[in-house]
């Protein structure tokens, strides 16, 4: 009448004693633990162009974002039924509950034993295994040829059932009930051979539906709210598939399953030759000779370990051991390829209605961009992100561009700094561009859902602190707040190993500046506080040995950058930091093996600062003017110094004269070199300064002092115009 | 061998061994005293069935010295590599006296070793007498190895010159002793192989020839794995080795263990221990065996001029001379560590004080 056979969802060796069974069996019907209401899609199954790994997404209409996924991979026993059945022409009746139906949590306590939380892992635990996934792959999938391994695997879970384990959830007995139901339908209709594909928790409930009367089925099934749910198939890869990506229910090792399900015999060698070639392409010394070698030592740790062959495990510390000098780092870096692969499935494009897609159109409309989404012609667009629908057009574009989707392209000249209230956009629509949508419904079933997505990914694999600054950008203005806390742990980590102070330099303005004129929301800025107040004494502590030894170009650029980061302090105005700052800076001063310009610089900002007084001051001028070797020291110690101003000579004769008289003291070889660099110093002042400096060289005789805070003389003309204006501004 | 200092690790532990052959009853290879599962259970301890208790040798990794024993089953050779004090040395000596119960054919590496030491050379009084013949050859510790289907040992392998090292590829990949002189070859009995072992910081003094490379089987041996199992290593070293210098018993300075391992682990591994917050490391190893002499350092101080408990003060110094070793650099690492992670741990106060007081 029926068969059950329980399986383990995606075991390899399952799978292959499952096509085996079912031949012998020549079932007329099968049932599969799926959910009903995908028959239709189930029909597809025999589509050529449908390749796995491939996923059914369920998805109520009205809520896309709690669908959920039923991969499956060439692999899964599951699949390979349907294949079968498919072929033969026999009928696929999913009899798992719907989705979406809600069962009522029991109220009774249950045990919440080792052995009740994960009884696989229990017994893996026992027969002395890592994980259950190991236990079992050694335990029921090698034997793929054995069919009496089903009747055991059965007979196990009964034991563990009715044995031990009598409380199941609610959720579970419901949905074996609605199995029962179903399989009594199929009985009525007529069917005489029936093979039932299930889990292995579920045999035992399903064997004994005899014994179980059906009303007793249909009342436990009675008043389950139910819901609408819509199918679709959507392409999955081997990384989804993976525990890695954070689904639920995956595989570890999608790869090593398929080579086990594709291959019959010397699996260990198909396997560490594929390991020894990519690790070739890395430049491992990995001939044919050393893969005989880690054949040969993968099968004495595997005896040694008392397992009939060789696993992933013992294979692996076969391949680091011979392959990679005992290096596991270098076998990383193909770990990713052989264990996990890098298969993406097809799905012909009749097949897909994807809530991303329908998300993404909806989008297009709400920000009033479907004209641009229709034409074939590149549409320019200036966006005012003040006004709401516009705000929302720049926030999808931004999102797309995550997805790798570029519709929109920021147009050149059009900084889009943050902060400012305007973008300016060339948006072209290509078809392809469907495409893409479609891939990116792996990440999520909305827009915002699948850029947040993506984006923690991007986050993840970055490393250098340069392009987490352009993330950053990217998070502020797809408006991705979640993503702020990701964001600034990962800056923190990249932060506190690099040796680079440079690019922490070049990072703590940025993150000032988002600091202040981002809109994130409050839960969101003591993150960025928390990096600033990290980040700012990490500088500190290695500014000195950064700037101490190094060419003009370099100290330039450096002296450029701390500017910046000057400005950001003060704009950030935290007391703590601030005085950190300027211990900081009296380090910098007060080294000699510093570069000149930014000791200079450091003595200006601690005068201004008035942590220097004017005495001092003239002092530590007079110091350098001894000490420094060459004038050009000087000179590059003046520029920073002067920092781009002259109102600090104007305003204070007795620098004024200690210049005057270093400049007449130099002879006339020592002028001539140092001119480009006094040129270029000046050059950069204000022309009223300049004018101003000109007319008190004029007028001063050497050894004269000149007058203190002498009055600026006024161009009245001149000041009238600006006058008028602030009236007008004013309105007075 | 009671005056002896330090008796053989088969005279050790002789009773264990004995043991271990009672209970052991799977297939052996030729020329193995013990079976690869009964020389793991040496090296990892356990209780037998006949109740006898096996002392754990190795605290660490069962995949590594499961890997260690398999390797020598094979043809190729073990080489144990890993920074200064991760027990390479220990390892090797427990396998080569498990396997073959002898730990004693042993070549010690270093920068002045001949040819002769891995090969033979001749006793010149028989050479002159008699020219030569195989009465005149003096066996090496590996042809005697090579003779008796033994274990031998190559310490700091990397210390060795390269064309010496290369000496050894005939006798792993031939697994035979040319003697040119004689005419004739020595043949490797069944049972022979070769471990190694060779210190990480010593890379690219004398590195292996990839002909060489490839007659290895390579494992690296990791520091402890958790903060617990090394603390107690150090707990244990640190009350034996202050049994030996008779220093004041004291309480047990746990705490204080503890906190100078966490620092060693961080710095390490560049992470502190909850994974929150990533450091950059010092130039220096930072091994355990470090931990356990700036401890016994802080013991004495504390012992001689303190009163007698260990304290922050005590390990102050010897921590920053540790972890300082190439100025600016590693200066930089521990101020960044100290301001960033010490100073914000509760309780850590007086370490941070001590601390800074070193650097200033």
């Amino acid at each position: 009448m029926l068969k059950v056979f329980g399986i383990r969802h995606h075991g390899p060796g399952s799978a292959k004693r499952l096509v085996k069974a079912l031949k012998e069996y020549q079932p007329d019907c099968l049932l599969v633990e799926l959910p009903a209401g995908t028959e239709k899609a189930l029909a597809h199954i025999n589509n050529p162009e449908l390749k796995p790994p491939v996923a059914l997404l369920l998805y109520p209409k009205k809520d896309l974002e709690s669908g959920s996924f039923l991969p499956f991979a060439e692999f899964s026993p599951e699949w390979q039924a349907m294949k079968y059945a498919s072929k033969k022409e026999i009928p696929i009746i999913p009899m798992d509950l719907r989705m979406g139906i809600q069962v009522p949590k029991s109220s009774g306590n249950t045990s919440r034993t080792a052995i009740r939380k994960d009884p696989m892992g229990y017994l893996a635990k026992l027969a002395g295994f890592e994980d259950s996934e190991r236990w079992w792959d050694a335990t029921f999938e090698q034997e793929e040829d054995d069919l009496r391994v089903f009747d055991m695997i059965e007979e196990m879970t009964k034991v563990l059932r009715e044995g031990i384990l009598f409380d199941e959830p609610p959720l579970n007995i419901a949905r074996e009930a609605f199995m029962r139901q179903t399989i009594r339908k199929a009985i009525k209709d007529a069917y005489h051979k029936i093979a039932v594909v299930c889990g292995a928790w579920h045999t035992p409930a399903l064997i004994q539906w005899e014994n179980i009367s059906a009303k007793s089925d249909a009342s436990r099934l009675r008043g389950l709210k139910k819901e609408a749910y819509e199918v679709s198939w959507i392409p999955w890869n081997y990384e989804r598939l993976s525990f890695y990506s954070g689904y639920g229910a995956g595989v570890v090792s999608p790869a090593w399953y398929e080579l086990l399900f594709r291959y019959k015999n010397s699996i260990s060698a198909r396997w560490l030759s594929k390991a020894g070639r990519l690790l070739r392409t890395e430049g491992q010394d990995a001939a044919p000779a050393n893969i005989l070698e880690a054949v040969r030592l993968s099968e004495t740790l595997s005896a040694l370990r008392d397992k009939p062959i060789p696993g992933l495990s013992e294979l692996s510390d076969a391949a680091i051991t011979v392959f990679c000098r005992g290096d596991s780092k270098l076998f990383e870096l193909v770990n990713r390829k052989l264990i996990i692969g890098q298969k993406t499935g097809k799905v012909p494009e009749s097949l897909t209605t994807i809530p991303l897609q329908k998300d993404f159109e909806q989008q297009i409309k709400t920000a009033r961009l479907s004209a641009a989404y229709k034409s074939t012609e590149a549409v320019r667009k200036e966006l005012d992100l003040r006004k709401n629908t516009q705000l929302l057009a720049s926030k999808l574009l931004h999102r797309l561009n995550i997805l790798e989707v570029p519709w929109g392209k920021p147009m050149k000249g059009s900084q889009f700094k943050t902060g400012s209230f305007s973008e300016k956009w060339k948006l072209k629509w290509v078809p392809d561009y469907i495409i893409r949508v479609v891939q990116a419904a792996i990440y999520g079933n909305t827009v915002e859902e699948a850029a947040f997505n993506k984006m923690k990914e991007n986050l993840q694999t970055t490393e250098a602190l340069g392009e987490l600054g352009i993330l950053m950008d990217q998070i502020i203005k797809a408006d991705l707040p979640g993503l702020v806390s990701d964001l600034t742990r990962k800056m923190q980590e990249i932060a506190a190993v690099t040796k680079d102070i440079v690019t922490l330099i070049d990072a703590l303005p940025k993150l000032v500046q988002v600091y202040k004129y981002g809109n994130q929301r409050n839960s969101e800025v003591h993150f960025f506080q928390e990096i600033i107040e990290e980040i700012g004494p990490r500088i500190f502590v290695g500014l000195p040995s950064t700037c101490s030894g190094i060419e003009e170009e370099l100290a330039k650029e450096i002296y450029t950058k701390l500017i910046r980061v000057h400005h950001a302090l003060q704009l950030y105005n935290n007391s703590a930091l601030k005085s950190q700052w300027q211990i900081s800076l009296k380090t910098l001063a007060g080294i000699s093996s510093i570069h000149f310009i930014i000791q200079g610089w450091a003595w200006r900002i601690l005068f201004d600062q008035g942590m220097v007084d004017i005495n001092l001051m003239e002092k530590t001028i007079r110091g350098y003017l001894n000490t420094t070797k060459s004038p050009l020291d000087f000179t590059m110690w003046l520029e920073g110094f002067l920092n781009g101003s002259g109102l600090l000579l104007i305003h204070n004769p007795g620098f004024w004269t200690l210049l005057d008289n270093w400049i007449m003291s130099l002879s006339e070889i020592q002028f001539k070199t140092i001119l480009p660099v006094l040129r270029r110093t000046f050059s950069n002042f204000q022309e009223p300064e300049r004018k101003k400096m000109l007319s008190i060289a004029q007028n001063w005789q050497p050894g004269e002092k000149i007058k203190k805070q002498e009055e600026i003389e006024i161009d009245e003309k001149q000041a009238e115009i600006a006058l008028q204006a602030v009236r007008k501004l004013l309105e007075i | 061998m009671k005056d002896v200092v330090r008796p053989p690790v088969e005279t050790i532990y002789q009773k264990e061994l004995e043991a271990l052959k009672e209970v052991d009853d799977r297939p052996k290879p030729k020329n193995w005293e013990l079976s690869p599962w009964a020389v793991v259970q040496f090296l990892l301890g356990g209780k037998l069935k006949n109740d006898i208790e096996v002392e754990p040798k190795y605290f660490g990794d069962r995949r590594l010295i499961e890997l260690a024993v398999s390797t020598l089953v094979t043809d190729r050779a073990l080489l144990l590599t890993g920074i200064p004090g991760t027990a390479k040395t220990w390892v090797a000596e427990n396998l080569a006296a498990a396997i073959s119960g002898d730990s004693s054919l042993l070549v010690q590496g270093s920068a002045g070793l001949a040819e002769e030491a891995l090969r033979y050379s001749w006793n010149y009084a028989q050479l002159i007498a008699k020219g030569p013949s195989k009465e005149a050859l003096v066996a090496s510790p590996i042809m005697k190895a090579m003779e008796q289907g033994k274990m031998a040992r190559v310490e700091e392998l990397t210390r060795i010159p390269s064309d010496v090292q290369d000496t050894l590829i005939t006798i792993l990949s031939e697994k035979i002793l040319p003697v040119p002189e004689l005419n004739f070859s020595i043949p490797a009995q069944k049972g022979f192989n070769l471990i190694a072992t060779a210190n990480d910081r010593d890379k690219g003094v004398n590195e292996l020839s990839s002909a060489l490379q490839r007659r290895f089987n390579t494992i690296v041996m990791p520091l402890p794995s958790t903060l617990e199992e090394e603390v107690k290593i150090v707990k244990s070293r640190v009350e034996k080795i202050g049994q030996q210098l008779e220093l004041p018993a004291q309480k047990s300075p746990v705490e204080e263990i503890r906190r100078l391992v966490t620092i060693f682990r961080e710095l390490r591994s560049g992470r502190t221990e909850d994974g929150q917050n990533q450091l950059k490391s010092p130039s220096g190893t930072l091994s355990t065996a470090e931990a356990i002499s700036v401890f016994q350092n802080g013991q004495a101080l504390a012992a001689h001029f303190g009163n007698g408990q260990v304290n922050a003060e005590d390990i102050a110094s010897g921590l920053t001379g540790v972890i300082v070793k190439e100025g600016e650099q590693d200066l930089q690492v521990w101020q960044e560590y100290l301001e960033t992670v010490v100073k914000k741990r509760k309780d850590w106060a007086d370490l941070y004080e001590a601390c800074m007081g070193w650097i200033k």
